[in-house]
């Protein structure tokens, strides 16, 4: 590899000069001939291998979306906060916009979530603050809506909870009946905290 | 309903170009200051860290400051101004800055940046098509004052060609074939395109973001041969776009129907295909649209045939007259009727004639606005006092000072 970089690395970096490169190169060739069709030929053709073969460098996309049948197991991540009396409450993902803290414990490592812990925490804080004393959210009326709907908090919630001391990230693993989609139980287990006063989570009255 | 640009990319009329011009970039920049980039310069990790070489200190530091170059560079692709340089310049910063954003949200949402950046840059390349813009009206310096009256007063106009609107839907439909096609061949289409599968996506996906849309619930009661329907219909949906197009079969019905699809996620399961709603409606034929609900009343027009600022000021409105209603004419061609009215200096002001009603200078302009559905806004903003007050001078300024300032005035015998 060249001076510590990955094979992600050089690909990533090639993709974006070499596709910017080859654009400015047309846009300067653009009055010889067939240059401009050469040029979007080139794009869309690469465009297309990307979106058959599932694997591209940005910014080719593929928009590959749901493209398996859903298995009878579904695991995911949920992350809830827990306030200094052991009472949990589903995190806002407004506090840690643009992110929608989906999926993240399949690309972080178990080192990054004390860091990652400590910063949901942080921006929970800052913007429940900013719900309580009617703030503005994260999200507006008139910002571009988020990828999903997500839960949000509200004042009257917010007024029963002490201050935040922990986070959760749980793994809920949902099982499917046969051949439906009716949900026949829901396995939840702690996959990491991040507190500085692990007994208010001991008392924690965990989500069923 | 909706143009197959592949098939043919001729339009009689540049105004699907502008208005998808001005849509695109309205919408980029809708996007680009609702994230905050703050909060993607200080996220402490990337959990989809692919393409962390980008994120050194001094790229996330300027993501803020990059946020506003790029917002500049989308107001000039919106006016049309430098588009080959805009779009070029615009999509490198909003490229960079998409991919950072990337590694936070790795989703649809921000996927459809890049694919909007395709196209800014398909109008780049093919900007000298896009006539109904800031360039355009610049361009018209290349024309001499002969050509743009003849422009002006002749019936009938060129024909369009729309090279970035064909590349941008070939685009899209590959997007949307690559998706079909990885679930017929990478996943199961069978075991895809059933109740149960669709359900649990449904499901899981309430429960992921602890949310219970009613549309959602309304959904998944219904009978499950529906809802196996509704998932294989999306199949051929997405595989068929580019087909379709390529073939000239009806388009109207594939694109509506994939907009009905994202309808039907937005409501439930939330808004994850809406940038796809947006760029669906760009091939709307909106020249028909226009053409539709913009008056059918022809009005008279008469300008001064010596001036050269007037006839390019002119330029834009005749490219934006698709019904053919306004009736060019100097002083030396308009209608006796016009001439013998007293008060009428036609070397002084530009005049509008309709309705039975004269209007004069700034007003004439007014009611030009007035005769096109996409400025007619302008029209009634126009009728503000303190507007037309600004209005009325600063178009005296320009009528009295064309000479000097506006290389107005040409001596026809330099014209031959």
């Amino acid at each position: 590899m060249i001076a510590g970089l990955t094979a992600i690395d050089i690909i990533a970096i090639s993709s974006f000069i070499g596709f910017f490169s080859f654009t400015a190169l047309a846009f300067k060739l653009r009055n010889r001939s067939n240059t401009k069709e050469v040029y979007v030929g080139t794009v869309l053709s690469v465009l297309l291998i990307v979106n058959l073969v599932g694997l591209g460098a940005l910014p080719f996309i593929d928009y590959h979306k749901y493209t398996y049948p859903a298995e009878q197991e579904n695991t995911y991540q949920e992350v809830y906060l827990v306030d200094s009396n052991g009472k949990e409450l589903r995190y806002d993902t407004r506090a840690v916009h643009p992110n929608s803290i989906g999926q993240l414990h399949y690309h972080l490592s178990a080192d990054n979530y004390d860091e990652a812990g400590e910063f949901f925490l942080e921006q929970a804080q800052e913007h429940r603050s900013e719900l309580m004393t009617g703030g503005p959210p994260e999200t507006s009326w008139w910002t571009f809506p988020l990828p999903s709907r997500n839960y949000e908090w509200n004042v009257n919630e917010l007024n029963e909870y002490d201050d935040f001391v922990a986070v959760i990230f749980y793994e809920v693993t949902m099982y499917y009946e046969n051949n439906s989609h009716e949900v026949q139980h829901l396995d939840r287990e702690i996959y990491h905290v991040t507190t500085e006063d692990p007994s208010v989570v001991s008392e924690v009255n965990h989500v069923s | 309903m909706f143009r197959n640009y592949v098939r043919n990319p001729k339009l009689d009329s540049p105004l699907n170009i502008a208005l998808v011009r001005i849509v695109l970039g309205l919408y980029l920049i809708w996007k680009v200051v609702s994230i905050n980039w703050n909060a993607v310069g200080e996220w402490p990790l990337f959990p989809y860290g692919y393409y962390e070489i980008f994120a050194f200190d001094i790229g996330l530091a300027s993501l803020p400051y990059l946020q506003w170059i790029v917002v500049i560079g989308l107001v000039c692709f919106v006016l049309g101004y430098r588009l080959r340089l805009t779009s070029f310049l615009t999509s490198i910063i909003l490229t960079y800055m998409s991919i950072i954003l990337m590694m936070i949200q790795w989703s649809g949402n921000t996927e459809a940046i890049f694919m909007s950046v395709f196209i800014m840059l398909f109008y780049g390349l093919y900007s000298e098509q896009d006539v109904l813009s800031a360039d355009g009206v610049r361009r018209t310096r290349n024309r001499d004052l002969n050509e743009l009256n003849s422009f002006l007063t002749t019936r009938n106009l060129p024909s369009y060609r729309a090279d970035m609107l064909r590349s941008a839907l070939l685009l899209i439909a590959i997007l949307y074939f690559g998706s079909g096609f990885a679930k017929i061949v990478h996943g199961n289409p069978i075991e895809w395109a059933t109740a149960t599968s669709l359900g649990r996506h449904i499901r899981s996906s309430h429960y992921r973001l602890g949310i219970e849309p009613v549309a959602g619930q309304l959904l998944l009661d219904m009978p499950d041969i529906l809802i196996a329907l509704g998932a294989l219909t999306t199949l051929i949906l997405e595989v068929g776009l580019l087909i379709v197009l390529i073939f000239g079969l009806p388009l109207t019905i594939v694109v509506l129907g994939l907009i009905g699809f994202h309808v039907g996620v937005y409501a439930t399961q939330g808004p994850i295909f809406l940038d796809m709603i947006i760029v669906l409606l760009f091939f709307m034929s909106w020249d028909k649209i226009h053409s539709y609900i913009s008056t059918g009343k022809s009005i008279d027009l008469v300008y001064d045939e010596h001036c050269y600022f007037c006839a390019r000021s002119l330029y834009a409105f005749k490219l934006l007259d698709l019904n053919k209603t306004v009736n060019f004419y100097t002083q030396y061609n308009t209608p006796a009727e016009y001439r013998e009215r007293e008060n009428v200096n036609f070397d002084d002001e530009m005049y509008v004639f309709a309705d039975g009603n004269v209007y004069r200078g700034y007003h004439a302009f007014r009611r030009l606005f007035k005769q096109f559905a996409v400025t007619a806004p302008l029209s009634w903003f126009m009728t503000f006092p303190p507007v037309a007050a600004v209005g009325k001078r600063i178009y005296t300024y320009i009528a009295k000072n064309r000479d000097r300032h506006f290389v107005c005035s040409y001596d026809p015998s330099e014209q031959s």
